[in-house]
């Protein structure tokens, strides 16, 4: 069960409006590896783990990727809040505009509707792992590539944080991959998968 | 299993008024002048607070943020609430 508190995790408070920079950014609301995505993966993925102090971390991850969607949802919404025609018209918002008007939609920067193909829950915790590694990498790549574009202090701060927490994340998933192993035949990993009882009858 | 039977029936108890809460909350949103309401809110809350602090004590967190442990961490040691009460 969730329960709403009302913060942020880490506050946005823009004060100079971006709808350029917006649709950039919206790739991490929406795109392939966006915090929707991201949130989407790990809580799906922890059903199929067996073992508890790693079905945790994919909990508390998953949760906190759900706080960083709307840090992310709250930069987007305050570059394109208070907008004219005009603005819209020459910065390129226009596309998004003339179907969601100011409102958010999971999208990618380029206009690529969310899909759930953007994650895998494969049921298998060394694959899903990996997966979760390299998910918060490619994250932090993205991060990166918004932040060559960002000039403005107030929007460059949350996006360094986010940035932070996918390399805190990565550790973090790189132990979880560890505990796993630890679990399994050390002379070959891929013996069993701990998450097929047949496998685990062997 | 005694201790998951006695373990399950408070954890219904907790679910029971978490529940009243959500719905009276909701129904609040856009009522929110209705004192019998806001007095079943509170009533509720102060019912779930004692249950929590009660489960809590006995069988782990059931917040995050609620997790205080001396020795080692608990948070991560319980049955999670998808594996069902036969675990």
């Amino acid at each position: 069960m969730w329960s709403y508190e009302r913060r942020l995790q880490y506050p946005v408070n823009i004060k100079q409006t971006n709808p350029k920079l917006a649709m950039v950014i919206m790739s991490q609301f929406g795109g392939p590896d966006g915090e929707l995505a991201a949130s989407m993966r790990y809580l799906s993925q922890r059903y199929a783990m067996p073992y508890r102090d790693v079905a945790g971390v994919l909990t508390d991850i998953g949760t906190e990727e759900l706080a960083h969607m709307e840090i992310v949802s709250a930069i987007i919404h305050q570059l394109t809040r208070d907008l004219t025609p005009e603005e819209i018209a020459a910065s390129g918002f226009d596309k998004y505009y003339v179907d969601h008007t100011l409102g958010l939609w999971p999208q990618s920067a380029g206009g690529v509707p969310f899909n759930s193909c953007f994650f895998q829950s494969k049921g298998d915790p060394i694959t899903d792992l990996t997966e979760d590694m390299a998910a918060e990498q490619k994250a932090r790549s993205t991060y990166d590539n918004i932040l060559r574009l960002v000039h403005d202090h107030d929007v460059c701060d949350p996006i360094r944080y986010l940035r932070e927490r996918e390399i805190v994340h990565f550790q973090r998933f790189g132990e979880s991959l560890r505990i796993v192993q630890d679990h399994l035949d050390a002379k070959n990993f891929y013996a069993i998968n701990p998450a097929f009882p047949a496998d685990k009858a062997k | 299993m005694g201790a998951g039977k006695d373990r399950n029936a408070l954890l219904q108890k907790i679910s029971e008024a978490s529940f009243a809460m959500d719905e009276a909350r909701l129904f609040l949103d856009t009522h929110p002048d209705c004192m019998e309401a806001l007095h079943y809110y509170q009533n509720m809350c102060a019912v779930r607070e004692k249950i929590v602090k009660e489960y809590t004590a006995l069988y782990g967190p059931v917040s995050s943020y609620d997790c205080f442990c001396n020795d080692s961490w608990k948070w991560v040691e319980y049955p999670w609430p998808w594996e069902g009460e036969c675990k």
